[in-house]
């Protein structure tokens, strides 16, 4: 079966700018996909763009196997889309809104509706305008989870919620969802990185790499080395080496293609002087800074 | 269907309170409608009716956008865009809803309000569809207008900003003519019926294809050119090539108009600076009781050729009590002009007898074939005759007399309802089916006294057992003719004022 969300050179422009450049996505059938970039990196434009909420200016996507541009009721009863800034219809009861999105979907199961109405401790017979924003979510998550559907998409979820209301809904959308596909953008890398199998890495509408999470963690490394004295850059400073840092006589970088074997072995061969070197494992958080970093630092220059 | 329905029920459920409003203001007008009232229109026109048909027209376009923006078609947040919904069942239940809660009881108002007025709406099924047709018609535009705004607030200021454009698109439409000669003339009806049906033939794809599409600035542009541009340039047109009353029959009759010789008791007011001078005229070449003439302005040049041309547009055509008719001509300095040129234009209104139907005074409404339906309301000193069409205004062009065999009418003058000096009304400027004419009638010179051009309503005082006697006649020519009259000796002509 090809991949529940697939983009071929996918294209926005609002007028003279980029929104979604070129993109090349893949989000593998029973992912957890995160989908993480900086502000204005193009993460909610794209999710837009698969649900046939904007229109692209080039490129195409397929979401269920059909063209995005092609979503039908029929597909939309399979999935499920929950974004930090939807208008819903705040005049509705939690149980009017809940009963009036049934008829919609055959899959509803009203058992498992009641059973996440429980679970959020959501107050029925309060209109959703009088709702917090926390409880918001949950009722939005809950309409979407409760027809099982085969594909979850989550944008900025967690934008302004506390950390025990994150923690509820990342529970719940892990045990409700067993074997959905998820397609999530979030700032929130610190609670992806716990349960993301996939993450995306977007920067000015660009798609800069897309690979396991456990490859990823992998693959990206703190370096700290130590000298007698301050040490010179050397002018063949490695492309995958980023944001060189020296402080006194250490030496520190992050290294994005790190191998257990090749990098010491690199390091010797342009520090042979170094006296110490240590590998740290990085966060989530931590890559995503550097690379924003990074590429803030590769625009300026 | 069963999704369109649970849409429809999801509206009906948001919207009460304006399908609440909706209600009471089509009950309250209505109930008012049906009132018989021995005030003439004019009365009501500016008070209560025109303030329940207004609010009726608010409402109708609030509760249009209450039920649009609950699926939203502007904008990229709405929950439902993401959820299961066939946009024909979403159309559907709009339709639906306002089929229910609009069309439905303006239907139903209509039966009320004719019933009461003594029409049997069985008998005009197919103009109460055309009123329905009407109604749509009118509501596309806020449709179209909610469809393209995402709240109430943009809704009224989109309104108000529609509103003023098609105000400006239709003024050009309808607005009586202009036409070379100065005169004003009236737009012809079919305008206003074109009009009618050019909203919902131009609006309604478009709201169909912004619910399938979601295309909002090309509907938007579009939506503008359709209502804006297209009556405006439909009506320069027009205002180019329209021809009042074309009926080639009559195009070449010709009356004869000469001023009658001699004065008739001259009176010289010495040293007066102002004055009122009489000239007899006389009519010829189409009988005089099917004319309608009306003077439309007068000039004169002194004699010799010099000083400035004095011209006066409150001349005026009367009878006097020999049957003689007399131009009426206020004009000042007479004592420094003893002759001068005289040049008086006119508007004559031609006629052909169409109709005549006898009526008893009976009480109730009395059906008068081919004219609609009459009855007396009792007055002070009599009763007063009140008018009513169903569906259409009387027709433009008619005259209706209205007179009993002893002429015990107000005054021995034929009262007449003329429907030769309004502009084409369109049907859908009126919120009621019936359209009353009680305060328009007009008297204008009979046989006998002096009685003038005279408008008001007449009183019957003696509603008698003989028939009322109603008479039609039919517009069929206009002309603007210019009596010269050289050399008036003003001192001949001249009466004190």
């Amino acid at each position: 079966m090809s991949s529940p969300i697939s983009t071929d050179n996918l294209s926005k422009a609002f007028r003279r700018t980029e929104a979604v450049n070129a993109l090349d996505l893949e989000v593998p059938e029973g992912s957890i996909y995160a989908l993480i970039g900086p502000n204005g990196a193009g993460k909610t434009t794209t999710i837009k763009l698969l649900m046939n909420i904007l229109r692209a200016s080039a490129g195409s996507a397929e979401v269920l196997g059909v063209d995005s541009r092609r979503l039908s009721p029929r597909e939309f009863a399979r999935i499920g889309y929950v974004s930090e800034n939807q208008e819903m219809p705040e005049w509705m009861t939690v149980d009017y809104f809940l009963s009036y999105l049934r008829p919609f979907y055959s899959a509803w199961d009203d058992a498992l509706a009641e059973d996440l109405v429980r679970q959020f401790e959501l107050p029925r017979d309060r209109k959703l305008r009088h709702l917090s924003r926390g409880m918001r979510m949950k009722a939005a998550l809950a309409s979407s989870l409760a027809y099982r559907p085969e594909l979850v998409v989550l944008d900025e979820p967690f934008t302004g919620l506390d950390a025990l209301v994150r923690d509820e809904f990342t529970r719940s959308l892990l045990e409700r969802a067993e074997g959905t596909t998820i397609l999530i953008s979030s700032h929130d890398l610190a609670e992806i990185e716990n349960f993301a199998s996939h993450v995306g890495y977007i920067e000015e509408g660009r798609l800069k790499f897309a690979e396991e999470m456990s490859t990823l963690a992998d693959r990206f490394r703190q370096v700290e080395l130590t000298f007698e004295a301050p040490p010179p850059l050397p002018a063949d400073w490695p492309a995958a080496w980023m944001r060189p840092e020296t402080s006194a006589a250490v030496l520190r970088f992050i290294d994005s293609r790190f191998d257990g074997e090749r990098t010491p072995a690199q390091i010797r061969s342009l520090f042979p002087e170094a006296r110490n070197v240590e590998f740290h494992a990085m966060s989530l958080r931590e890559i995503f800074v550097a690379l924003a970093m990074a590429g803030r630092h590769a625009k300026a220059a | 269907m069963r999704q369109a329905i649970h849409i429809f029920r999801k509206d009906a459920r948001h919207c009460w309170p304006f399908v609440a409003a909706v209600m009471a203001l089509t009950a309250v007008h209505a109930w008012q409608a049906s009132v018989d009232t021995p005030l003439p229109d004019y009365y009501r026109l500016f008070t209560s009716d025109s303030l329940i048909a207004l609010l009726m027209v608010l409402a109708w376009w609030l509760v249009i956008g209450a039920a649009v923006h609950g699926e939203c078609l502007t904008g990229d947040r709405q929950f439902w865009t993401t959820r299961p919904y066939s946009w024909k069942s979403l159309l559907a239940a709009k339709l639906v809803f306002f089929a229910v809660f609009l069309a439905l009881p303006f239907f139903i108002s209509d039966c009320i309000i004719l019933k009461a007025s003594g029409f049997n709406p069985l008998d005009l099924i197919p103009g109460l569809l055309r009123r329905q047709c009407w109604l749509l018609a009118f509501l596309v535009l806020p449709f179209i207008v909610a469809a393209l705004t995402r709240a109430t607030r943009e809704l009224v200021l989109a309104i108000l900003v529609s509103f003023l454009a098609f105000y400006v698109a239709m003024s050009v439409l309808t607005t009586p003519l202009v036409n070379p000669t100065g005169m004003v003339r009236p737009a012809p009806e079919w305008i206003g019926v074109a009009a009618t049906w050019l909203a919902p033939v131009l609006g309604l794809p478009l709201v169909v294809w912004q619910y399938a599409r979601r295309r909002t600035i090309l509907v938007l542009v579009l939506a503008i050119a359709c209502f804006g541009l297209v009556p405006v340039v439909a009506g320069l047109w027009l205002r180019m090539h329209w021809r009042p009353y074309p009926d080639s029959r009559y195009r070449n009759v010709a009356v004869r108009l000469a001023a009658d010789p001699g004065p008739a008791d001259p009176v010289i007011a010495e040293g007066r600076a102002r004055g009122l001078i009489g000239i007899p005229v006389t009519f010829n070449g189409w009988p005089r009781d099917m004319m309608i003439p009306r003077v439309m302005g007068a000039g004169v040049w002194p004699e010799p050729k010099e000083g400035v041309p004095y011209g006066s547009s409150d001349a005026s055509l009367t009878a006097s009590s020999d049957g003689r008719e007399w131009i009426w001509v206020p004009i000042r300095d007479l004592r420094y002009w003893p002759k001068v040129d005289m040049a008086v234009t006119f508007e004559l209104a031609l006629y052909d007898r169409q109709r005549r139907a006898d009526m008893f005074s009976g009480s109730g409404w009395t059906r008068v074939p081919g004219f609609g339906n009459v009855r007396l309301l009792e007055g002070v000193g009599g009763g007063y005759p009140v008018w009513r069409t169903a569906i259409q205004p009387a027709e433009l062009g008619w005259t209706y007399g209205l007179r009993d065999a002893q002429k015990q009418l107000a005054s021995d003058a034929m009262w007449s309802l003329v429907m030769d000096d309004q502009p084409a009304s369109p049907a859908w400027f009126q919120a009621s089916p019936v359209y009353t004419y009680a305060g328009k009638f007009m008297s204008y010179v009979a046989s006998g006294a002096a009685a003038g051009t005279n408008w008001g309503m007449p009183v019957v005082r003696h509603p008698s057992q003989e028939p009322l006697v109603f008479t039609a006649r039919r517009q069929v020519a206009t002309f603007y003719p210019k009596l010269v009259i050289p050399q008036v000796r003003l001192a001949g002509y001249e009466i004190p004022r």
